[in-house]
């Protein structure tokens, strides 16, 4: 079973974290990742690894994500390795490309890491939840204003419809004479009937919804109070005040 | 004939979260039978119909229809919406499609349309778009599109959602006609009154078991079982057990109730 | 309503010269075939639609409105549950500690506590259409309208549905059905039809027994009704339903 992006229930002292102090804490981390070298990156690597653990989500866990990013991960390793290409001499190239390589990778291990641990420690909604809220002082710019919650739910809600959707078509158009097994000869065949069939089915259900929306009184722009409680503790405030020291640190750094 | 023996499907087989839509099944259809296959919502019904019509391969299990291909293609499945399958721009085209799959030739093909659009009752052209259709003649095209291939097995699958008092007896016009052509016809329906009125033999199917097999004459036997899978009784067969004449029964049959 | 008329331009109307007059309290059934505009009525009501012609007057500026479709899966809104319903709720500027409350008690009372947490596509047909009531019921609308409600259920599930629906609903609600069943007459105290032509007509009882007048409007009978036209005067009461039925 896919365990990987899914909310992996818990009481850890991160778990009960406000999302938005989450969030800052993970863009505060990335921008460190990023700002950092060597030995200070492996440093931080090995508390991003330790995250896990301390939010009460098993190893296992831990190792699974990591293999379904194996390729994410070994390619940019293995291109960083072997470019540039140091005169034909293969040792002289990985001994001088492998830190740069390293350092690459290492960064990318560690965001991967600390964004699925950010989807394992809070639950889907509620981080969209979190991240509406912190992007509502920037609604006159035109950011915000969009009710983001409002829409990844309703993505949430379409996608398992439209697959059940596809698989009925599919089921019509097989017993129409649709011949097994995609093959180029009867390409056009398969996409026509059932690429359109599911276009417009997709039309017609957010058509209906629309119209079921505005039945139901909403009308877009409008303030809507939400279904997730989001407070702010002290535990919150100390882990956004640390966040903000370590972006202005960096800050300094680059200056 | 069809001869289903220890039929299983299970969806995800090798994961601990399968489910058994079908748990070993037998039975056997004979042919101009008019079956009703009734049970609980998420009983294997629709499951059935798909293995039956060769679109689902069962986990386990054998169905041999005389004679045997792999899509069958003298088993004709309708879907629940089967409105949803269309892509082309005429109702021509959208029936053709199953019928050039088939790699008939033209006039072949015309003569096939132009009899299947009759039999259905549709009164419209066949160069009008199957969109801007009512959803009653959509129903009617859907429904010409797999009339088309001359199914000699015909597989409902709940006929009835969405229709209207013509659109339902348009449907019931085209299983009494399979009815005198001597073929089979398998319907999966919640409405019982609507099976009462069309259908010889009853299939009743709880989590993925047979639970019953009868026929009609047997109907009132089987009332608590019935009852118990969640269903409800159609009324003719309540004013029975109330005790009305059978000659009055066989008025309102006749009325077409 | 007032000589209302609607239709889509370039196309010939759906409705006109419709006159109609409904009063809050009165729960009214108004009968019809696919296709005849019901679906239209139900809108301009709403007004998620503009008439046309002629002018619709509503006693408060903007009464509350409910609508429960035909396919109720077309009007879910949240991904479980507990989201649809705090949908509704999420429109209005409410503390979340009540809205939660609220969401508690709604599921209570329709019965779906114990699937609070299922995703939508989990429930049956039947659990979705109770849910698209209690969605729309929790926001308390003053008139209530219902697209054939009981189309696709099963008849377990159509009782289920009916309890829930006159349980829940207040002596003031103004309720307004529309359906092509004319057994559905027995929950409401006005009928009337709405023709080919897009037109709309108070009907009584007797024009209801008659065949000829269901034919012509392509209405679906009750399923007793046949038998009283048959075999008249062996059984009556036919309207009803089995409940009500009486043999000579």
């Amino acid at each position: 079973m896919n365990l990987i992006g899914i909310y992996y229930p818990g009481q850890s002292f991160w778990h009960r974290l406000d999302p938005r102090s989450k969030i800052i804490a993970v863009m505060a981390l990335m921008i460190t990742l990023l700002a950092s070298e060597g030995i200070g990156l492996a440093l931080l690597c090995l508390i991003i690894v330790l995250l896990y653990p301390i939010s009460k989500l098993p190893w296992r866990l831990e190792w699974e994500t990591l293999l379904k990013f194996k390729w994410l991960l070994l390619i940019p390793f293995i291109i960083n390795l072997m470019a540039p290409f140091n005169q034909n001499n293969w040792y002289l190239t990985i001994v001088t490309n492998y830190p740069r390589a390293l350092s690459v990778s290492g960064r990318l291990f560690a965001i991967i890491l600390v964004a699925t641990w950010l989807s394992y420690v809070t639950k889907p909604m509620v981080i969209v939840e979190g991240f509406s809220r912190l992007l509502k002082p920037f609604e006159g710019l035109g950011i915000g204003g969009l009710d983001i919650p409002l829409m990844m739910g309703l993505v949430v809600r379409f996608i398992p419809e439209l697959f059940y959707e596809s698989e009925n078509i599919l089921v019509a158009q097989k017993i129409r004479g649709i011949k097994p097994g995609f093959k180029i000869s009867n390409s056009s065949s398969w996409i026509k009937s059932t690429i359109i069939p599911l276009f417009f089915a997709s039309i017609r259900k957010a058509a209906a919804l629309a119209i079921a929306m505005e039945a139901r009184g909403y009308r877009p722009g409008m303030q809507r109070s939400s279904i997730e409680e989001l407070k702010l503790r002290s535990t919150d405030h100390l882990i956004i005040g640390m966040a903000i020291l370590l972006i202005a640190w960096q800050i300094f750094k680059i200056w | 004939m069809i001869n289903v023996k220890s039929l299983s499907y299970i969806y995800n087989p090798k994961n601990p979260y399968q489910t058994i839509a079908l748990d070993d099944i037998s039975f056997t259809i004979n042919q101009g039978e008019i079956i009703g296959v009734i049970g609980p919502s998420g009983s294997g019904k629709s499951c059935l119909l798909r293995c039956l019509a060769g679109v689902l391969n069962p986990t386990s299990g054998s169905i041999i229809i005389n004679p045997q291909e792999s899509v069958r293609p003298e088993v004709g499945l309708i879907i629940q919406e089967p409105e949803i399958q269309f892509f082309n721009e005429t109702v021509y085209q959208e029936i053709a499609f199953a019928l050039e799959n088939r790699g008939l030739a033209r006039d072949s093909i015309e003569k096939i349309v132009e009899t299947v659009l009759r039999k259905t009752g549709y009164r419209g052209d066949s160069c009008q778009s199957p969109y801007q259709l009512s959803g009653g003649e959509q129903r009617r095209i859907a429904i010409a599109c797999v009339l088309a291939l001359d199914p000699q097995i015909l597989l409902l699958d709940e006929p009835t959602v969405g229709l209207d008092f013509c659109g339902l007896k348009m449907v019931e016009q085209i299983i009494a006609n399979f009815r005198i052509e001597h073929k089979t016809v398998v319907i999966v329906s919640h409405d019982l009154d609507f099976l009462y009125r069309n259908v010889d033999r009853y299939l009743v199917i709880n989590q993925g078991k047979i639970t019953a097999d009868f026929g009609k004459s047997d109907f009132e036997d089987y009332i608590e079982l019935i009852s118990k899978s969640g269903l409800a009784i159609p009324e003719l067969v309540e004013l029975k057990v109330k005790g009305i004449p059978d000659d009055l029964l066989q008025g309102l049959m006749d009325l077409g109730l | 309503m007032n000589g209302v008329g609607f239709g889509y331009p370039g196309q010939a109307p759906i409705l006109s010269g419709v006159n109609l007059e409904i009063k809050p309290g009165e729960k009214t059934l108004i009968l019809g075939p696919n296709g005849s505009g019901k679906s239209t009525m139900a809108f301009l009501i709403c007004d998620l639609l503009t008439p046309t012609s002629g002018e619709i007057n509503r006693c408060s500026k903007q009464p509350k409105v409910g609508i429960i479709f035909q396919n109720s899966r077309h009007q879910m809104v949240g991904s479980t549950v507990e989201d649809d319903l705090a949908f509704g709720l999420s429109l209005k500027s409410i503390t979340t500690t009540v809205l939660k409350k609220k969401v508690d008690y709604f599921l209570e009372k329709f019965n779906l506590e114990s699937k609070r947490h299922y995703n939508i596509n989990q429930l049956s047909g039947g659990e979705l259409r109770r849910l698209a009531l209690a969605s729309v019921l929790i926001t308390e609308p003053q008139i209530l309208l219902l697209d054939e409600p009981l189309a696709m259920l099963d008849k377990e599930n159509q009782v289920r549905f009916l309890d829930c629906l006159l349980d829940n609903i207040l002596p003031e609600t103004t309720l307004i059905w529309f359906d092509h069943e004319v057994r559905n007459i027995r929950y409401t105290n006005r009928w009337m039809v709405l023709t080919s032509k897009g037109q709309l007509a108070q009907v009584s009882l007797k024009e209801l027994n008659s065949k000829a007048f269901l034919a012509d409007h392509n209405l679906t009978p009750a399923p007793l009704q046949n038998l009283e036209w048959g075999l008249p005067g062996r059984i009556s009461g036919s309207i009803f339903g089995p409940e009500g039925v009486k043999f000579d």
